[in-house]
């Protein structure tokens, strides 16, 4: 009945109690990578299969806003983005914040929907909300070259510095895994989590640079405002995208500070409370 | 060494946080009340121990507690009170088709349900063909497992499962599920098991299949253990009574 040896593989025993420390823990997520992956295929095949449009979907919603926000906020109202059309301007925020959004709402309801393998089957839960996070890259990523390919339309120069996207987006998906771990957790605690999180991300989303500029903002609430980990991000994304400079690096403090306190905090606390899920259900 | 070993597992449930209080108005009663909150007694200090290659069939009437014991072995369920140790691949036949979604492909779906049992893709890829051939479903694997029957899905997920290469099977009512022949084909597999020095614990409220595959009967009742186990597969010992509660799960 001996398995074949192989490099890492999931626990053949299990104890209780156990005091296992954070570096088990990786161990064993490490252990299930490969359903890491399977479940975000699944995410994405189940996602787009039956659907006539399939990927464009990730498309064509912020397409839909940019056009929408554009003609409401340079036709009607008219929100300064100095040379940048807005269009573009508005696009950029629109891929970072759906992105951000999106995969928080996955992974919020993420444990509650697989509620028959929770109750049933022993694996790493973090796998779960993990899985719903990281399927909403494929999305972005689209979304990223269409916003290239509209660059272009635009005749607007593409300079080297788009490729800081990809660590943007890296730290991001750490940010919103961090924020999903602790979501997931509560929301199977209590399922206010998900009305919460499905009223707050808009009300979030304004109190973000998405439709208007960091400068619009009053200087002396400027530093107050920054304190928001969105803004410095997204703020990161469109210098890169659009103007070919570094962002400024100071902006990131906060976005990274709360990656930080909320991936490790989370992870510790969601291990802890990961042998009660089983009864939350 | 005993394969599984539990000592003193006591387990309580809060009725009152399950389901209906998932909201937030409620958590202040909670906050206040959780003293008070009625607990259900799962089980009352269960102390077993199974060795290597045993089968052991746990029976008794519904809320007895055999699910609760089979979800501790398992390790999704954590006792309130007590000791257990499990020394060997876990597989539960508890859900068929763990992680199954019904608009993917058969072959997407035993890909996906092998992984959440703990197997390797290259693992997954060496027993497919194996895995297609024991579900008896060659044709259908392009096809979206909603196409397919009820029983050709518990068909699929069973043949995942015994392909997995556990050491411990923990079987729940699983196999009342899927046609006669097929069924007699997963008695078949789960005794070639056994011989080959497999562990089995499960729940049966089927008296001819407890008698027919296990070596002992833990019987339960309201969350302990009301017997010394019993030999089932003695000559003339009499089979354990069926489910007063007569269901199935």
């Amino acid at each position: 009945m001996r398995r074949s040896p192989a490099a890492v593989e999931p626990p053949a025993s299990y104890t209780f109690p156990a005091r296992l420390g954070l570096r088990e823990h990786l161990r064993r997520l490490a252990a299930y990578r490969e359903l890491l992956l399977i479940m975000v295929a699944r995410d994405l095949k189940a996602r787009y299969t039956q659907s006539m449009l399939g990927l464009y979907w990730a498309v064509l919603n912020p397409l839909a806003y940019a056009l929408v926000l554009t003609a409401a906020f340079s036709v009607v109202v008219r929100i300064d983005t100095g040379d940048t059309p807005y269009f573009l301007f508005v696009l950029t925020g629109l891929l970072s914040w759906n992105l951000f959004a999106h995969a928080a709402v996955d992974a919020t309801e993420s444990l509650v929907v697989h509620d028959n393998l929770v109750t049933k089957v022993p694996f790493p839960r973090e796998v779960i909300p993990l899985s719903s996070v990281l399927a909403r890259i494929l999305d972005f990523m689209f979304s990223l070259l269409v916003l290239i390919g509209l660059m272009a339309v635009f005749r607007w120069p593409l300079h080297p510095h788009i490729l800081l996207v990809l660590p943007l987006m890296g730290l991001q998906v750490l940010f919103v895994a961090g924020i999903g771990l602790c979501t997931s957790m509560a929301n199977l605690f209590y399922r206010d989590v998900r009305q919460l999180v499905a009223v707050g991300l808009p009300l979030w989303m304004f109190l973000s640079p998405v439709i208007y500029p960091v400068k619009l903002v009053p200087e002396h609430l400027q530093g107050l405002y920054l304190l928001n980990p969105m803004a410095g991000l997204i703020n990161a994304y469109r210098t890169a995208l659009l103007h070919g400079t570094a962002p400024i690096w100071t902006d990131l403090i906060p976005v990274s500070g709360a990656t930080l306190v909320l991936l490790v905090g989370g992870y510790l606390l969601f291990k802890k409370m990961e042998p009660k899920f089983a009864e939350m259900v | 060494m005993s394969i599984i070993e539990l000592e003193g597992v006591w387990k309580s449930f809060h009725l009152a946080r399950r389901g209906d209080k998932g909201h937030l108005r409620e958590l202040m009663p909670v906050l206040f009340q959780r003293r008070h909150a009625p607990e259900f007694l799962a089980l009352k200090d269960i102390s077993f121990s199974v060795e290597q290659g045993e089968t052991v069939a746990l029976t008794g009437p519904n809320g007895s507690g055999k699910s609760t014991i089979l979800k501790i072995v398992t390790g999704v369920v954590h006792p309130t009170r007590g000791r257990v140790r499990v020394a060997g691949r876990v597989c539960p036949l508890i859900e068929l088709g763990a992680g199954f979604h019904h608009d993917l492909t058969g072959r997407d779906n035993v890909y996906l349900s092998g992984a959440v049992l703990g197997m390797s893709k290259r693992q997954i890829d060496r027993a497919f063909d194996a895995i297609v051939d024991f579900a008896e479903l060659g044709d259908f694997m392009g096809v979206p497992l909603k196409r397919l029957s009820s029983g050709m899905q518990v068909r699929l997920g069973f043949s995942v499962a015994v392909h997995a290469q556990p050491e411990i099977l923990i079987v729940d009512e699983v196999l009342a599920v899927g046609d006669a022949a097929f069924q007699s084909k997963c008695i078949d597999w789960l005794r070639q098991f056994q011989t080959k020095g497999g562990t089995i614990l499960f729940v049966s409220h089927d008296p001819k299949l407890v008698h027919a595959l296990s070596d002992r009967v833990l019987h339960l009742h309201g969350g302990e253990i009301k017997e010394v186990p019993i030999p089932a597969s003695g000559t003339d010992s009499p089979a354990p009574s069926p489910d007063p509660g007569g269901s199935t799960a």
